[in-house]
C-alpha cells in the first residue's frame, strides 16, 4: 500500500514494527463516556514499563528510547532509568524524556524518524500519563517500537509540518501546584483551529486529519471539518496525555490519514499510513480497553501521609539488579520479568491488617514457573488465593525518603 | 570442655512481664539479675563477665547497644559485659554464650541477662515501625511479625485440612496456663470463642492468635558442673544445646525449599540438642516443653519440628490434650509467649528460666511433678534461626 507524501515533509518516514498496550484495569464512567485510572501502586513509570513489554515481546532489543510524559514520577527527569532497568535493555541505550505536551507525544515518532534514517537502529516511543485524580485525562501508556520503512509493517509514519509560536493554553509555573488555563474561547478558536488548520495546509491536503489538540470539543470539531473519523479511544478511556497520539495512530487509521498534535503553541503533524497488519494493532488495543471494570471512585492513596520509610541512593543503585529485574531472585541468566513475563502459583498469602496504611495489605509467596519464588506485595486492590495463577508486574512501592522505590508485585492473571 | 552435660544453672530470675511504664531498661536489668544471681547462692561480686541479650536497642536510644547497660544496672565495672542479637532467639543464644565462656574454662561464673522495653511507645511504633520503616526499602514493604506466620498459618491450613479451631487451642490452652504464672503478662483465661471473633492481625491470625508486646527482663547465672554440686543449690544440667542459622533476614521467603509449613532452622537446632543429651524419642523423653509461640501456628509446626509429632500431626496434640496441663507432653505451662508477651531479649531467657523452675522444683502451681527433663526452643528471623536445649535436673 502506497500514498502521495506530502512534498513538505522534513523527515524521513519510519515503520512500526511492533506496538504494546497498557491501560489500568479500572474504568470510571463519566457522562456517557468513561476513563481508565491507575492504582495507588501505578505511575507513569510502571505503566511505560508494561506497555514496552508488550512491544518488546517479539521485536528486536531497541537502541534508543523515548518516553513522553507530562506525568512523570520525577519531574527534572530520571524516568527513563528505571523502564531501561525493568526492561533489561542495554546501558548502551540511548534514552530520553519529551515533556513539554501532547504535541511532544507526535514529536517523539519524528525523532525516531530521524534517529533510524541516521542509522540508530530500532527506537521505542513511548507514552505514559498517570494522573489519577485528573478528571479530564485517562491513565495508561502506549508503546511504538519503530525501524527503517517496511510495506509489511504496522503503521508507515511519514512526519510532516511543525510549528512553534508563543502561545499558552494549559500551563503550569514552577513552584507551583496550579494549572492555569487560558479562556475557552480562545484555545478554541486560536490555540485549536487557527493553528491546526494552518499546520494542515502546510503538511499537504488530501487525507483525513486526526486532531489531538488543546481543546477537546474543538479538536473533535477541526477533525470533522478536515475529514477524520473521530477520536475512538477517548471515550473509552480517556485522553491518555502524551501517550494518545500513539493510542490514535494504533486504533482510528482506516487508510492513510494524517495526525495533527498541538498544545501550548507546538504542533506536530504526519501522515500515517497503516500497513497490512494493522488490523492485529488495533485489535490489540482493543482487547486492552475491553478489559477494563468498571468502578465508582479513585481509589485513595492506602499509604499514611507520614510514611516515610528508610531509603538510601547507595542501596537502590547497589541492588538496582536485584529490585528491578529481579536478579537472584529469578534463576539465574533469567530476562526481567517485564520481557519474559513470569507467571507463577500462591503458594501461600496473607491479608496483614498491622502495615501501615488505610487499607490492609496483602502478601504472597509465588512459586514461579521456570524456577524461583517470589514473596511481595499483591497489586493495589487485589486479592489472590493458595493455587491462583499470577504474574509479577512492576509496580511502585512508595517515596521514602524522597526517591521512588519500584519494585515487583504479584498480580492476578487478567 | 564440652558444652553438653557439663555447664549447670543454678540461678534464674525474672521481672514480671508486661508494661512497666514506671520501669526503665537498666531498672529491669537489675532486678532480673539480682534475683539469678540470689538464687545461685552467690555474691554479685562473685559473677565474672555477663552477656547482655537485646535486639532492639534503639527503641530506647541506644541503651542496648553493648553490654554497658548491665554494667550500668549492677555497677559491675570493670568486667567484660557482650552484647548479644539473634532475633527472638536472642534470649537464649545469650544464655549459650555465657554457657560456652565457662565450658571453655575463661569463667567459673557467668550471668546471661536478656532485657526489652518495647512499650515506652505504643505496639504499632515499636516492632511495626521498625519492620516497615527502618527495614529494606523493597524486601520489606509489606511485611510484619503476624503477616511472616500468617503465610505458614494458611499454607497448613491448606495442606492439612485444618483451620483456625486447631490454632485457637493454643491460645485458650496457654492462657489457661498463664493464670498460674505470677510473671505473666496476661493471666486471665480467654474461650475459643473471644480467639475466633477477636479483632484479625494478619489472615487467619486474630488478636489472641498473638503475642503481645512487652517490657521485660530475664537473667540465668550459670557454671561448671563440679561448681553446682560445691555450692549445694539447686540446678539444671545443660545437657544439649543447638543454634541453628539457616537464612539471612530476608532470604527464607525466597527461596524455594521453604514449605512455609515448619522452620528448618528448628529441626536443624533440635537435631544438634538431641544428639548432646540422647534424645531421641522426644515425646517419650521430655516431661515439660517451652516453646516459640510467637503465634498460635508457631507452637503448632513447632511441635512437629521438635519431633513430639510427625509432619501434619501436630494439631493433634491439642486434640488429645497431651500438651495441656495434665497431659503427658506439657507446653508452655508458662503461658508461653501469648500470655507472659514477648520481650524480644527476654524471652530466650524466660523460657530457660521456666523450664529450670520446672526441674528444681520451683514452679508453684503449674510444676510437672518429677520433671527431670525438659526442652526450651526459641525461633527468630521468623525462621531464619533457632536455638534448642535440653536440661535435665541435676
Amino acid at each position: 500500500m502506497t500514498t502521495e507524501l506530502p512534498e513538505n515533509a522534513v523527515s524521513p518516514a519510519s515503520s512500526i514494527i511492533s506496538a504494546g498496550f497498557r491501560l489500568p484495569i479500572d474504568r470510571l464512567r463519566q457522562g456517557k463516556a468513561q476513563r481508565s485510572v491507575a492504582r495507588t501502586d501505578e505511575d507513569a513509570v510502571t505503566l511505560a514499563v508494561e506497555a514496552s513489554a508488550g512491544a518488546l515481546a517479539n521485536g528486536p532489543g531497541p537502541a534508543v528510547l523515548i518516553l513522553a510524559t507530562i506525568t512523570p514520577p520525577y519531574t527534572e527527569g530520571g524516568n527513563t532509568q528505571p523502564i531501561v532497568e525493568m526492561l533489561g535493555l542495554s546501558p548502551e541505550t540511548l534514552s530520553f524524556e519529551l515533556t513539554s505536551g501532547i504535541r511532544d507525544g507526535l514529536l517523539a515518532l519524528r525523532l525516531a524518524s530521524s534517529l533510524i534514517a541516521g542509522g540508530s537502529g530500532p527506537v521505542l516511543v513511548v507514552g505514559a500519563h498517570a494522573e489519577r485524580q485528573d478528571r479530564s485525562t485517562g491513565d495508561g501508556a502506549v508503546a511504538l517500537l519503530l525501524g527503517p520503512e517496511d510495506d509489511d509493517a504496522l503503521v508507515r509514519i511519514r512526519p510532516g509540518g511543525a510549528h512553534v509560536e508563543e502561545l499558552r493554553d494549559t500551563w503550569r509555573l514552577r513552584d507551583s501546584l496550579d494549572r492555569e488555563v487560558a479562556d475557552k474561547s480562545f484555545v478554541d478558536s486560536i490555540g485549536t483551529r487557527r493553528l491546526g488548520l494552518e499546520v494542515t495546509a502546510r503538511s499537504g491536503a488530501g487525507s483525513p486529519v486526526m486532531v489531538v489538540g488543546p481543546g477537546l470539543k474543538s479538536s473533535a470539531q477541526l477533525e470533522r471539518e478536515l475529514g477524520g473519523a473521530g477520536d475512538g479511544v477517548v471515550s473509552r478511556c480517556g485522553r491518555l496525555g502524551l501517550a494518545h497520539p500513539l493510542a490514535r495512530i494504533a486504533y482510528d487509521l482506516s487508510g492513510p490519514t494524517g495526525l495533527l498534535a498541538m498544545s501550548g503553541g507546538l504542533a506536530e503533524h504526519a501522515l500515517c499510513e497503516p500497513g497490512p497488519r494493522y488490523a492485529s494493532l488495533k485489535a490489540n488495543l482493543e482487547a486492552e480497553m475491553e478489559a477494563g471494570v468498571a468502578v465508582d471512585s479513585v481509589s485513595n492513596d492506602p499509604l499514611p501521609v507520614d510514611f516515610d520509610p528508610y531509603s538510601s541512593v547507595p542501596r537502590s543503585w547497589r541492588e538496582r539488579g536485584e529490585d528491578l529485574r529481579l536478579e537472584g531472585i529469578l534463576p539465574a541468566g533469567s530476562e526481567p520479568p517485564a520481557r519474559h513475563p513470569a507467571f507463577g502459583e500462591v503458594l501461600t498469602f496473607t491479608r496483614d491488617y498491622v502495615y501501615p496504611g488505610t487499607e490492609p495489605v496483602s502478601m504472597a509467596a509465588v512459586d514461579i514457573e521456570g524456577g524461583g519464588r517470589f514473596f511481595g506485595q499483591v497489586t493495589a486492590g487485589d486479592r489472590v488465593g493458595i493455587g491462583d495463577r499470577v504474574r509479577l508486574v512492576p509496580r511502585r512501592l512508595h517515596a521514602g525518603g524522597g526517591m521512588v522505590q519500584w519494585f515487583w508485585k504479584v498480580g492476578p492473571c487478567q | 570442655m564440652p558444652i553438653a552435660g557439663e555447664i549447670a544453672i543454678i540461678g534464674t530470675g525474672a521481672t514480671r512481664f508486661g508494661v512497666h511504664h514506671d520501669r526503665g531498661y537498666v531498672d529491669l536489668i537489675k532486678e532480673a539479675a539480682l534475683l539469678a544471681v540470689a538464687e545461685s547462692g552467690l555474691s554479685l561480686d562473685d559473677i565474672e563477665a555477663a552477656w547482655l541479650g537485646t535486639t532492639n536497642p534503639e527503641i530506647i536510644a541506644l541503651q542496648g547497644d553493648s553490654g554497658a547497660s548491665v554494667t550500668e544496672a549492677l555497677d559491675f565495672r570493670p568486667r567484660p559485659v557482650t552484647r548479644v542479637s539473634a532475633y527472638c532467639a536472642t534470649g537464649m543464644e545469650t544464655v549459650r554464650a555465657a554457657a560456652m565462656a565457662v565450658a571453655a574454662g575463661e569463667y567459673q561464673y557467668a550471668l546471661a541477662v536478656g532485657a526489652e522495653k518495647m512499650r515506652d511507645v505504643s505496639p504499632r511504633d515499636s516492632l511495626v515501625a521498625r519492620t516497615s520503616n527502618l527495614t529494606h526499602p523493597t524486601l520489606s514493604k509489606g511485611r510484619s511479625g503476624p503477616g511472616g506466620f500468617a503465610l505458614v498459618a494458611n499454607r497448613y491450613f491448606e495442606t492439612y485440612g485444618r483451620s483456625t479451631d486447631d490454632t485457637a487451642e493454643v491460645a485458650v490452652k496457654n492462657h489457661e496456663n498463664a493464670g498460674r504464672n505470677p510473671i505473666a503478662q496476661y493471666s486471665d483465661p480467654v474461650t475459643r470463642e473471644q480467639v475466633l471473633s477477636a479483632p484479625m492481625v494478619a489472615e487467619p491470625l486474630r488478636l489472641l492468635d498473638c503475642t503481645p508486646t512487652t517490657d521485660g527482663a530475664a537473667a540465668i547465672v550459670v557454671t561448671t558442673m563440679d561448681r553446682a554440686r560445691d555450692l549445694g543449690v539447686p540446678f539444671a544440667v545443660l545437657d544439649g544445646v543447638g543454634l541453628s542459622v539457616v537464612d539471612g533476614y530476608y532470604e527464607g521467603l525466597y527461596h524455594p525449599r521453604n514449605d512455609f509449613l515448619g522452620f528448618e532452622a528448628t529441626r536443624e537446632a533440635a537435631k544438634v540438642a538431641y544428639a548432646q543429651a540422647g534424645i531421641t524419642d522426644p515425646r517419650g523423653q521430655f516431661d515439660v516443653v517451652e516453646c516459640h509461640d510467637c503465634f498460635t501456628i508457631t507452637e503448632i509446626v513447632n511441635y512437629e519440628d521438635l519431633g513430639l509429632a510427625d509432619r501434619g500431626r501436630g494439631w493433634e496434640l491439642l486434640r488429645e490434650g497431651a500438651t495441656w496441663f495434665g497431659g503427658d507432653i506439657p507446653v508452655n505451662l508458662s503461658g508461653g509467649l501469648q500470655s507472659c508477651g514477648h520481650p524480644i531479649g527476654a524471652t530466650g531467657a524466660r523460657v530457660v528460666k521456666e523450664i529450670t523452675d520446672q526441674l528444681t522444683g520451683r514452679a508453684g502451681e503449674r510444676q510437672v511433678e518429677g520433671a527431670s527433663r525438659g526442652l526450651c526452643h526459641t525461633l527468630g528471623g521468623p525462621g531464619a534461626l533457632s536455638c534448642v536445649m535440653v536440661l535435665s535436673r541435676g
